[in-house]
């Protein structure tokens, strides 16, 4: 989808934006064809929903894809003759901030720092995991390499090495958004809303806005960043672009992303039935 | 490492390795279970440093200096995934890597048409 130019650069200017390096050149989408896409913003929770996210594992699949691996790479573990303690905690889930900080509320409550999201386990939580010996850590990681993804697709966005269409219509929909015209000219409006504020990014390019390093003052800064960023469209601006770039390009593949919608679907339904067979209440799935 | 090589005309990119990176966990050195492992050059070499699965800033030596990166095995199977970041406190463009694997060649890697990952991490989730 994505071709490679033989990009020349003789810059030594260490700022990112004087930074041309190689670069890759971009297919052309028109962004209307995605025009009536917007991306769902929870302003408690920090959850985002794009278009693409429907072919992603959720939170809670991935929580429960990721146990059944494990619980299988620990039937290994004991099959070598190690006793593996019950054990099992929460799976937690950062609020997307590529962007930086787009929640009155939770700028409120963080500052720029992500929200961190509790995601129930498949058991009842128990103790820290104990110390592993050398032994058994060694048997770990032979077990983890033995059992893989024991046939479960890993449908996490971003993931590196994955060439699959899921994957370059999100990095291409990112990539077309960052030099998109309306996505160029809220960055620079909102910028220009800061300095006039008197605050600072901490570098080129960055989302993050210098603070005393007080609670009090990054709150204070991430209210005030929030406020720049309505001037000019509101925090969710950016956001909306990428759903648009994103839902664009999924016209032309939905036939394969119906079949993806399915084997996802499938992979659930098997992490499901492992966790069962080890023991897990329905209740929790 | 960036910068030198540009000035030297070093530029090639692998086009097969379009908005994606380049893995090579078998010829990468060691990194101790949960941490995450920068090298300031390609191909794990340079000055090394090692990071917890959760680190809000790498600081001030490392920031914006990891050419290559091994991660550690996981301390729980059950999350086999480490999020960088380009900026600190989770912010901006992030790539996700599998526990146990690693990049020799982070120009390899974009995260935008005009920007690849070479001297960009900052913050590290897993």
């Amino acid at each position: 989808m994505l071709v490679a130019l033989a990009g020349t650069s003789c810059s030594s200017e260490p700022d990112r934006p004087s930074e041309p390096g190689p670069t890759l050149s971009l297919p052309a989408i028109d962004r209307s064809a995605g025009g009536n896409a917007r991306a769902s913003l929870n302003e408690t929770t920090g959850e985002i929903v794009l278009p693409m996210s429907a072919y992603w594992y959720s939170d809670r699949e991935n929580v429960l894809v990721n146990s059944a691996v494990a619980s299988l790479i620990f039937d290994c573990v004991e099959e070598a003759g190690f006793t593996v303690a019950p054990w099992d905690g929460d799976g937690k889930a950062l609020q997307d901030s590529r962007y930086g900080q787009w929640s009155r509320a939770l700028a409120a409550k963080n500052g720029a720092l992500p929200e961190i999201r509790k995601i129930p386990g498949v058991m009842e939580e128990q103790p820290e995991r104990p110390a592993l010996s050398a032994k058994q850590q060694e048997a770990e990681s032979k077990c983890t390499k033995s059992v893989g993804r024991a046939g479960l697709p890993e449908l996490l966005e971003g993931l590196v090495g994955d060439t699959s269409i899921q994957n370059q219509i999100s990095n291409l929909a990112v990539a077309l958004t960052e030099r998109d015209p309306e996505f160029v000219a809220f960055r620079q409006g909102w910028e220009d809303c800061l300095a006039g504020r008197g605050l600072k990014l901490t570098e080129a390019g960055s989302w993050n806005l210098q603070s005393t390093g007080s609670k009090e003052d990054e709150i204070r800064v991430a209210l005030l960043d929030i406020e720049c960023k309505e001037t000019v469209g509101g925090p969710r601006k950016p956001y909306d672009i990428l759903a648009q770039y994103q839902a664009a390009q999924m016209k032309d593949h939905q036939a394969e992303l119906n079949a993806l919608a399915e084997e996802k679907t499938a992979a659930v339904e098997r992490a499901k039935h492992i966790l069962r067979d080890h023991g897990v209440a329905d209740a929790r799935l | 490492m960036k910068n030198i090589l540009r000035t030297a005309g070093v530029l090639a990119v692998a086009s097969a390795s379009v908005l994606t990176g380049v893995t090579a966990a078998q010829a990468a050195p060691a990194c101790s279970t949960a941490r995450v492992c920068l090298y300031d050059n390609y191909w794990f070499t340079g000055t090394s440093r090692s990071f917890g699965w959760v680190t809000y800033n790498v600081g001030v030596d490392a920031n914006d200096k990891g050419s290559s990166l091994v991660v550690g095995p996981a301390a729980d199977p059950a999350s086999p995934y480490v999020y960088f970041y380009v900026d600190s406190n989770f912010v901006g463009h992030n790539v996700v890597f599998r526990a146990s694997n690693a990049s020799n060649d982070l120009r390899g890697l974009y995260m935008t048409s005009t920007r690849n990952w070479d001297d960009e991490i900052t913050s590290v989730w897993g």
